[in-house]
């Protein structure tokens, strides 16, 4: 278990080669899941927790967290080594419980990328348990890992502090083991500020957004015209030989559907074999592949935070964060994602808010297309 | 001067002098790298009382009017 995008999901698939949903904001996983993998040809059963700040539950996937860790004998907390003093908070918590703890120092890599260097001995003597730095995404460390798996670990100190005597600490170890070298003012930091101010960000905001739907529906449209029209093209003979094979009568109703003209129109036939596998696979499909693209694009390059920034005084004036728009973006692609997602919103209100605002407002990619699709008619 | 961070201008730097409230809000605050001591910029704040963009640490955190206004920091000269 870890604070919330740490990549606790990526080093439990690489512990247990499970896939499990990995992505760039925070709140990804809301329930556990679990895994086995074999050590010593002994089955041994990992769970990946859902992220948490503190051992006191502050929203539901934090409760679902210390649940679990009720019932753990090892822990093995992943802590983002570009983080670290947010990060120790919870170690410092774990420790006090008295559970085997494994430290797992993660984003190493991208650690020593903006200049941040850790003393992992020392953090290791100063925090009583072993530490392993990792780069989960490339696999980096991971078999360490998996080598301390085997070996009894040894209790920590059993230690409590207060708050306040916690904080001190984690000052102070901070300061011992970490050392950051200065970095200048980066292109990165001066991206990253034009798009979360208000004069520069909405603009932006609106172009991204604008440039999006422009390129799902460009590259959506090249689909259907180079790849999917031409298969229907070849597809369409072979339709019409079954059609005539069948005769007029009621499973060609079924299956052809209405002649017009004498001919197969795949898009009013409305039969099973004709309109029922074209709309699905012609028109809708390359939309669908195209918007995830996007999506996939978009939640890497850590956008939806900002645009969460960028809307949140918009989103609270209808009872919700700003970072409502993360499930109603998903729900672009489709509601059952985005409604899944709405369990990231802190509140029962905040969640209703957010589901109905995506079933009643929200058309998914396949709607869209629909929607396009019955549109075009009346554009041209 | 020791002001809320609401009250400091696009672009300022202080200190972090206390953090006002109770017990959950000062831990909220310090588990997401907000504590005493540190340095912050004020990065944005949005107009019609929308939220406050920070950063400490070189990291850019964005929060809430209210929680904003808890935090008391030295104006650096």
């Amino acid at each position: 278990m870890g604070n919330p995008n740490v990549g606790k999901s990526v080093v439990f698939s690489r512990l247990t080669g499970t896939q499990v949903i990995t992505s760039n904001f925070p709140g990804t996983t809301v329930d556990y899941s679990q895994g086995t993998t074999c050590l010593d040809k002994e089955r041994v059963f990992i769970i990946d927790a859902p992220g948490t700040y503190s051992l006191i539950p502050s929203n539901p996937a934090e409760e679902v967290s210390s649940r679990i860790l009720n019932e753990a004998d090892l822990v093995v907390n992943v802590i983002d080594a570009t983080n670290l003093e947010r990060n120790l908070i919870l170690t410092l918590d774990l420790i006090s419980r008295g559970i085997p703890l494994l430290v797992v120092l993660n984003l190493w890599d991208e650690a020593k990328h903006t200049g941040i260097e850790i003393d992992v001995r020392r953090l290791e003597e100063l925090l009583g348990v072993p530490v392993i730095p990792t780069v989960a995404v490339t696999g980096e460390g991971i078999a360490d890992l998996a080598s301390y798996l085997y070996k009894p670990i040894p209790l920590p100190p059993h230690e409590s502090w207060s708050d306040e005597e916690k904080w001190v600490r984690i000052g102070h170890i901070t300061t011992e083991v970490q050392t950051i070298t200065h970095r200048h003012h980066t292109l990165r930091d001066l991206i990253s500020d034009v798009t979360i101010k208000p004069v520069t960000g909405i603009p932006i905001a609106f172009f991204v957004i604008l440039v999006s739907l422009w390129a799902v529906i460009f590259a959506g449209e090249s689909i259907i015209t180079y790849v999917s029209d031409p298969i229907f093209a070849y597809y369409l003979p072979l339709i019409t030989q079954v059609s005539d094979w069948l005769g007029p009568g009621f499973i060609q109703q079924i299956l052809v559907g209405e002649l017009i003209d004498g001919q197969i129109d795949f898009e009013q036939s409305m039969g099973i074999l004709t309109t029922g596998l074209f709309v699905p696979f012609g028109i809708v499909l390359p939309y669908v592949i195209v918007f995830y693209i996007l999506a996939a694009i978009l939640e890497d390059s850590g956008y939806l935070p900002r645009l969460a920034t960028l809307t949140d005084t918009f989103f609270h004036r209808v009872g919700m964060h700003g970072y409502g728009i993360v499930p109603v973006f998903l729900g672009l692609g489709c509601n059952v994602p985005g409604i899944l997602a709405t369990r990231v919103l802190e509140t029962r209100k905040q969640r209703f808010i957010a589901a109905t605002l995506i079933a009643i407002s929200v058309p998914c990619m396949a709607k869209t297309a629909m929607i396009f699709g019955t549109l075009v008619h009346l554009a041209t | 001067m020791i002001v809320p961070v609401i009250e400091l201008q696009e672009g300022k730097r202080g200190k972090i002098i206390e953090i006002l409230g109770g017990c959950g809000v000062q831990n909220q605050l310090r588990s997401i790298g907000i504590l005493e001591s540190k340095e912050i910029c004020v990065v944005t704040l949005h107009p019609f009382r929308g939220p406050v963009v920070i950063r400490v640490d070189g990291k850019t955190i964005c929060l809430g009017r209210g929680l904003a206004s808890r935090i008391m920091v030295e104006l650096a000269v």
